[in-house]
């Protein structure tokens, strides 16, 4: 278990903005329909940064990690990943640099027709390449012991209560070993124990493996322990960018109201 | 009233609409399929798991109704053949029927209502719930390992099924003409064989192929592309079957027109 003092340790110290941005995201834009979604986006991500995108729901958060995910195509504006422009990817291309990101979907999304262990086979069956130490069965416990759920391997989804599926979702994303981590709303509808179990995850990866994240989330606890740089998005901007304690004690009245 | 007919106008202009969003869809469908789902790495693995599922789970269904079917025909037919003195061609008759008619499009309908339902439930529930995103943040093409699998599966497994559909059906006629006639076994397959020409079994086969593809192309079409939750999942697996139906009907009469055309009716 980490300490608080730890936690804010590893907050304060692992990011480190000298090194080139892993994410950069310029003018981007993105609307469905008549919905102007994202406008004139920015955003750059450092190596070892847990970002915290916040703002009011349907304002674009899930949009801007499904774009960097390259799920959802934007309508213009430039978006590197890792110094590759998404846009221009071939699909195999896209299909390694994915190899490189873990995604953790606000709904789990596990596969409902396989167990557990056939869950976090699939990303390894499916980029047999990859070369992990030791077989695979011991790197599929070894993900789930991180996540505190190895007896959990033979279950089926259905078998699994809100948090554990979170958790094995976490645990499917974490299997290749991303340098970056996209969490969409990773403890929303969870129990004050079960997210601090999650928060501690997130702290421990940054920690153990310097993966950067984007954790789009409306929990302040969450934010405030995991966050080196809060982005506060307003009509389809990064309105604000800063510090837990900046963000906290701005007069804006966009943001006053969230912290309140 | 002037209302009302302005209503109709737009109910009936969306109806258009709809109709021709649904072909569009169903094309682009089937461009994607040829251009994405039939090159390297293929996913023998998956396609083996459906074919699989597909005869485990519909092989019950046709082998009851194939029976009942064979059965039924005879003993409707056996009053009047027997009144023009044609008792003798019962087994050539039920035999062509069913070989080259009820027994395809039979296992087509069926397999319309169980395997296009299915496929568009579970394509439609997996995409409501991001699973088909997930799969292809993990590197998958979703498409390929979801949808051409499936596809293939059914055109393969389809013909399979309906020449057990045929066989179960044609034992169904012989229990039925033992009904009321004693009938040796060997006697009514060998009337059976001698009646029957390649010309009424290549055109019935070949058309199971495209009733196989326009199923689980309609299920995976439906399915895949659903929206707005759960509701649209039901709306999209009512519409798989409905549209997969009416499409064995048209492809049937379309290969029976064909057949008559090339020399085969």
């Amino acid at each position: 278990m980490i300490t608080e003092t730890q936690k804010k340790n590893i907050a304060q110290n692992v990011y480190k903005e000298s090194a080139a941005p892993i994410i950069e995201v310029e003018h981007l834009k993105k609307t469905f329909g008549s919905n102007v979604v994202l406008r004139d986006f920015n955003l750059s991500v450092y190596p070892g940064e847990n970002i915290v995108a916040m703002g009011k729901s349907g304002i674009g958060k899930t949009v801007l990690i499904k774009c960097i995910i390259g799920l959802i195509k934007p309508d213009a504006g430039s978006l590197r990943v890792f110094g590759k422009d998404i846009s221009k990817l071939k699909h195999w291309e896209l299909d390694e640099l994915r190899m490189r990101i873990g995604f953790v979907f606000q709904s789990s999304a596990l596969y409902d027709s396989m167990t557990v262990r056939e869950n976090l086979l699939f990303p390894l069956r499916r980029r047999h390449q990859i070369k992990i130490e030791g077989t695979v069965e011991e790197r599929i416990r070894e993900v789930l012991r991180n996540v505190g759920l190895e007896h959990t391997i033979d279950l089926m989804p259905s078998e699994l209560s809100g948090g554990m599926r979170k958790r094995i979702g976490i645990a499917r994303s974490l299997i290749l070993n991303p340098e970056l981590m996209l969490y969409d709303e990773p403890t929303t509808g969870l129990d004050p124990i079960t997210s601090e179990e999650i928060t501690d995850l997130i702290l421990d990866l940054q920690h153990k493996y310097h993966t950067a994240s984007i954790i789009i989330t409306h929990d302040l606890e969450l934010a405030k322990k995991v966050a080196n740089r809060l982005v506060f998005l307003v009509d389809g901007i990064a309105y604000l960018q800063g510090t837990y304690d900046e963000l906290k004690n701005t007069q804006d009245m966009n943001v006053k109201p969230f912290f309140n | 009233m002037e209302t009302e007919k302005s209503e109709n106008r737009v109910l009936f202009s969306k109806a258009i609409d709809k109709f021709f969003e649904d072909t569009n869809e169903l094309g682009q469908f089937t461009v994607r399929i040829f251009r994405e789902g039939f090159r390297p790495p293929f996913e023998f693995r998956e396609v083996l798991r459906q074919c699989y599922i597909i005869t485990f789970s519909t092989f019950p269904l046709v082998c009851i109704t194939g029976f009942i079917l064979g059965l039924v025909l005879v003993l409707q037919s056996r009053p009047t053949m027997m009144e023009f003195g044609a008792g003798a061609y019962l087994p050539a008759m039920s035999a062509i029927s069913i070989i080259r008619e009820i027994g395809p499009l039979v296992t087509a309908l069926i397999c319309a209502g169980k395997i296009g339902s299915g496929i568009s439930a579970e394509l439609g529930a997996m995409k409501v719930t991001e699973q088909i995103d997930a799969m292809e943040v993990s590197g998958t093409n979703p498409f390929k390992y979801l949808v051409a699998t499936r596809i293939l599966a059914t055109t393969i497994m389809i013909p399979v099924l309906t020449v057990y559909a045929d066989m179960i059906s044609l034992l169904g006629a012989f229990a039925g003409s033992n009904i009321k006639d004693t009938i040796n076994l060997t006697f009514f397959f060998n009337r059976i064989f001698e009646s029957l020409h390649f010309t009424d079994v290549i055109p019935a086969f070949i058309k199971t192929f495209f009733f196989g593809f326009a199923i689980s192309l309609v299920g995976c079409t439906k399915g895949y592309n659903s929206k707005n939750g759960t509701e649209g999942v039901g709306k999209a697996t009512n519409s798989a079957v409905v549209v997969s139906m009416l499409s064995v009907i048209v492809i049937d009469m379309v290969v029976t027109q064909v057949s008559g055309m090339l020399g085969y009716l």
